[in-house]
């Protein structure tokens, strides 16, 4: 039959010319790495004045410094809501902003407040947080930063780090009279408190995992020995002293063991391990060369060092496991020196010299060790990562001043912070 | 044009029917493709799963149509059959209650037993028509009219054994029953006349009505033509330089709007469906599918919005009025 | 649950806050509102309020021992070129005029004290100043100064001469300074 036929052809016609028709798709490879705009509204504040606190300054500060995000001045907000429902989210979306912060601080009783405040998406109009915090008027600042680690955890997806605390060296006078303290302060300056302070050197503050003390090295016996301080009790004890050098401490990842250098009489310097409990000790290198600056990987098996036994100052890794030999990481350049490594192990800053300038770098320790230069001063030392992993602090120098400085852990972000009078030199970041 | 449609009206029909059918077909398995969630991006785009709403919904009607037409044509043949039951029926009970034997009662109720046979046969070949008939309407065409054609032979066949019956009961008979058979036979004569006449009414209304549906389906493919050829001008253009020229706008505007998130990082692939209005403004975005973080999540969504309005295409028929787009960072 | 760890934290930290002391000899940087008892828990030496000279023993056998006085210490300090830990030749005399008076006093104790400049990093110049004094020690040793005469430290780039970003600073830090001891 012709018939059916005929129709097939034609139904075959149609149905190539559609399946012939493409969806359309737009694709997209890159985007911005500016800060997202945020706008963070006063709090409404209790009626006693003397109370009262500045909650959204802090939390705009906070996530200001982090460099991802640029919040709104409050000079250009025509309308201060301090409720969800209160938001006229188009006024907000014309004065370019994707996010909101409301919230209220009220008094409940003598020492006794609450903060309450919540995030908006301006664009989509959607509740992406709704907190309510309580604290006395000492607690107010370490609250506030705790809403900012919950906005930027919201937003970023990494977990905020503004409620932790730094510990630093700051050298005031000349010589012959300088002053040395160990200073612990807010991540973000605040609050600096004198841990320790002579007129002989210190050097190396290190964290415990646990963040209740400190180790540090002081040249008060003459010598340059290891002394672990509790935080909350200002009580001390030197775990080391030993003829020649003794410092770069470093707590275990299960706090406890040191993880320290020591030398030799004939003044060679080593890695070795201290069980603080036993004052056992284990030789971990043994050359030639220098071999200080140890760092315990994630799992405590192993520790990154600085060796200069090809030559110069580079990287090496080795597992404690004895006769174990150390793996060299670092290849470029003729000085990388000071490792340290991120929460997650994922990544490893170090110093390196690079065009004769000190700079900070990071190497990519999940993949094929990649490089990467993150500063671009002259004198970019000691770096340290936040808890979170996502930033870094270091030491500089501005003016011939030492000051200290933050960059992101990609590179991205690079931030100031502001320093107090004198030189300031040898950040540790703490625990959680 | 019409006169290619006058000539292989059927045909064409035919094939538009086939060609819904396949459409229906591709929507369904679109559909179980699309539930299962594939993160083949290559799939997505290239795939003959067209979603156009223009040629889905000419379909629909076309199927629409032909169905509908379908169930008319069998409501037809089915009056035409019962019409000539009805008479076939009347007329068995006359020659029964004309009989006095028994004989002839029980051959009569034989007879109504055939035809009942036959009146359920034909029945059941009506049930299966109307199931033919709603995928071919040619046939059921034939079949009504073959069914008209057989209750025709049927009533010839049966007036032939009431005049035979009739021929045997007038010996003993008189006048009366000859008077009474012709009388009858004047009667079937009539009715039959009737029936058929009824018959060819419905035949003849059938295929009015037929004509009339031919000439909406043509006029209903003339239109499905006229979209597919829009449709095969926006293809043409989309793959020109102004089709480029679009993409590249779109592309420039949301790339800027875009705050990229550190997790955003190669390997990601996200999509978003976009519903905008004339004009640009962007009226929904919804993540279709996402192998990113929250944060990701959060900024692609916002970056359309941030994005509005969306620049105009060059040429109208550009605009498409939900789109996709694909976010994949390579830094 | 999130509640309770707010509110654990913020019992930490205000713990944290609250107990801290700080050493009573320190005039206190300015600081907001921190509590801080006056109680003091330290052991050790290094709060004396002396703000000159060093507890580095006395200034017998000539010379005060101020670091960075050049005149006293003329004579006193070896200096070293960028990274490196040999004894240059304009030294030799030096060696052995300290190698003499050590060998002629038994009683007499030298500490070698090692320093770099302050580029790189602090505790790998540690390590640098250790490496210059003992190549001091080294050298007195092979013209005949016994070994129990002898110690070394080295104070890194911690304890400069002069201060200064230049050549010309960091030239008068890289230095062995040999001071006896009493």
């Amino acid at each position: 039959m012709i018939k059916p036929f005929r129709a097939f052809f034609v139904l075959g016609l149609l149905a190539f010319s559609a399946m012939s028709h493409a969806a359309f798709v737009v694709q997209i490879t890159s985007g911005q790495s500016e800060a997202t705009p945020i706008a963070i509204v006063p709090f409404s504040t209790p009626a006693d004045a003397a109370a009262t606190f500045d909650v959204a300054q802090v939390v705009s500060d906070d996530l200001g410094r982090s460099g991802r995000f640029a919040p709104m001045d409050r000079k250009d907000m025509i309308e201060q809501p301090h409720l969800g429902s209160a938001i006229s989210f188009d006024d907000w979306r014309r004065l370019n902003n994707d996010y909101i912060v409301v919230g209220q601080l009220t008094a409940q009783g003598s020492d006794r407040f609450n903060i309450v405040f919540e995030l908006y998406n301006v664009l989509t109009r959607q509740r992406l947080l709704g907190y309510q915090i309580s604290a006395n008027r000492a607690g107010l600042r370490l609250a506030s930063h705790q809403v900012a680690d919950m906005i930027f955890e919201k937003i970023i997806g990494v977990r905020g780090a503004f409620a932790t605390r730094i510990a630093y060296i700051s050298v005031l006078g000349r010589v012959p009279s300088k002053t040395y303290r160990l200073i612990v302060a807010d991540a973000d300056g605040e609050n600096p408190r004198v841990i320790m302070e002579s007129h002989e050197p210190l050097m190396s503050p290190a964290w415990s995992p646990d963040g209740q003390s400190l180790a540090y090295v002081s040249f008060e016996d003459r010598l340059p020995s290891v002394y672990i301080q509790t935080l909350k009790t200002g009580e001390r004890q030197r775990v080391s002293a030993r003829a020649g050098v003794n410092q770069a401490p470093a707590f275990s990842p299960d706090g406890k063991k040191l993880a320290l250098t020591l030398s030799t009489r004939d003044g060679n310097l080593d890695v070795y391990v201290l069980d603080l409990a036993t004052q056992g000790l284990t030789r971990i290198t043994d050359d030639p060369g220098i071999d200080t600056e140890p760092q315990w990987s994630k799992d405590g098996q192993s520790l990154y060092f600085t060796s200069d036994r090809a030559g110069g100052p580079q990287i090496y890794k080795i597992a404690l496991s004895p006769g174990s030999r150390p793996r060299r990481l670092t290849f470029q350049g003729a000085y990388n020196a000071r490792p340290r490594i991120s929460p997650d192990e994922s990544q490893m800053a170090f110093v390196t010299q690079e065009d004769g300038a000190y700079r900070i770098a990071t190497m990519d320790l999940n993949g094929r060790n990649d490089v990467q230069v993150l500063t671009k001063g002259r004198f970019d030392v000691s770096p340290s990562y936040a808890p979170n992993g996502a930033v870094i602090i270091y030491a500089s120098r501005d003016n011939g001043r030492g000051v200290l400085a933050l960059v992101s852990s990609d590179g991205h972000v690079q931030q100031r912070l502001v320093s107090p009078e004198g030189e300031v030199q040898e950040p540790a970041w703490g625990p959680f | 044009m019409s006169g290619f449609f006058r000539e292989n009206g059927s045909s064409v029909v035919f094939s538009v029917i086939l060609h819904g059918l396949f459409v229906a077909a591709l929507i369904l398995a679109t559909h179980v493709s699309f539930s299962r969630n594939t993160p083949n991006q290559q799939a997505f785009p290239v795939s003959a799963t067209v979603v156009n709403m223009g040629v889905l919904r000419a379909a629909q009607r076309i199927k629409d149509d032909a169905q509908a037409q379908a169930a008319a044509q069998v409501e037809a043949a089915a009056r035409a059959k019962a019409a000539t039951e009805a008479a076939a029926q009347a007329e068995a009970a006359e020659a029964a209650a004309a009989q006095t034997k028994a004989e002839q009662q029980t051959k009569a109720e034989e007879q109504a037993k055939a035809r009942a046979d036959a009146a359920a046969q034909a029945e059941k070949q009506t049930q299966e028509a109307k199931q033919a008939a709603a995928t071919k309407q040619a046939a059921d065409a034939a079949r009504a009219a073959e069914a008209v054609k057989a209750a025709d032979l049927q009533k010839a066949a049966e007036s032939k054994r009431a005049a035979e019956a009739k021929a045997a009961a007038e010996a003993t008979r008189a006048a009366e029953a000859k008077a009474a058979a012709e009388a009858k036979a004047a009667a079937e004569a009539k009715a039959a006349a009737e029936a058929t006449a009824k018959a060819a009414d419905a035949k003849r209304a059938a295929d009015a009505k037929k004509a009339a549906d031919d000439k909406a389906r043509a006029a209903r493919e003339a239109e499905l033509q006229k979209q597919l050829a829009d449709e095969e001008h926006a293809t043409q253009i989309e793959s020109g330089p102004l089709g480029d020229q679009y993409k590249a706008r779109l592309r420039s505007r949301i790339t800027h709007a875009w705050i990229k998130p550190a997790s955003a990082r190669p390997g990601i692939d996200c999509t978003v469906e976009v519903t905008q209005v004339p004009g640009g403004e962007v009226t929904n975005a919804r993540v279709l599918q996402c192998n990113g973080d929250s944060a990701v999540r959060q900024s692609i969504e916002n970056a359309v919005y941030r994005a509005s309005p969306l620049p105009d295409p060059p040429d109208p028929s550009l605009f498409h009025r939900v789109f996709v787009i694909e976010f994949t960072p390579n830094d | 649950m999130k509640r309770l760890l707010a509110i654990g934290l913020l019992v930490c930290g205000a713990a944290l806050l609250a107990g801290c002391p700080k050493k009573p000899t320190v005039s206190e940087p300015a600081s907001s509102g921190s509590q801080v008892p006056a109680s003091s828990a330290t052991t050790g030496a290094g709060n004396g309020p002396s703000t000159s000279g060093s507890p580095y023993g006395s200034d017998t056998a000539g010379g005060t021992e101020g670091p960075g006085s050049n005149g006293p210490l003329a004579g006193r300090v070896i200096y070293f070129d960028f990274d490196r830990a040999e004894i240059k030749p304009e030294y030799a005399d030096l060696i052995t005029t300290f190698a003499k008076n050590l060998v002629a006093h038994p009683n007499l104790k030298l500490r070698l004290e090692g320093n770099t400049d302050e580029r790189g990093t602090r505790e790998y110049n540690i390590g640098l100043g250790e490496r210059r004094a003992q190549a001091v020690r080294r050298a007195l040793m092979l013209q005949g100064v016994p070994e129990g005469q002898l110690t070394t430290v080295s104070f890194g780039a911690e304890r400069p001469a002069v201060e200064g970003d230049d050549e010309s600073a960091w030239s008068q830090n890289r230095r062995v300074e040999l001071v006896y001891l009493p």
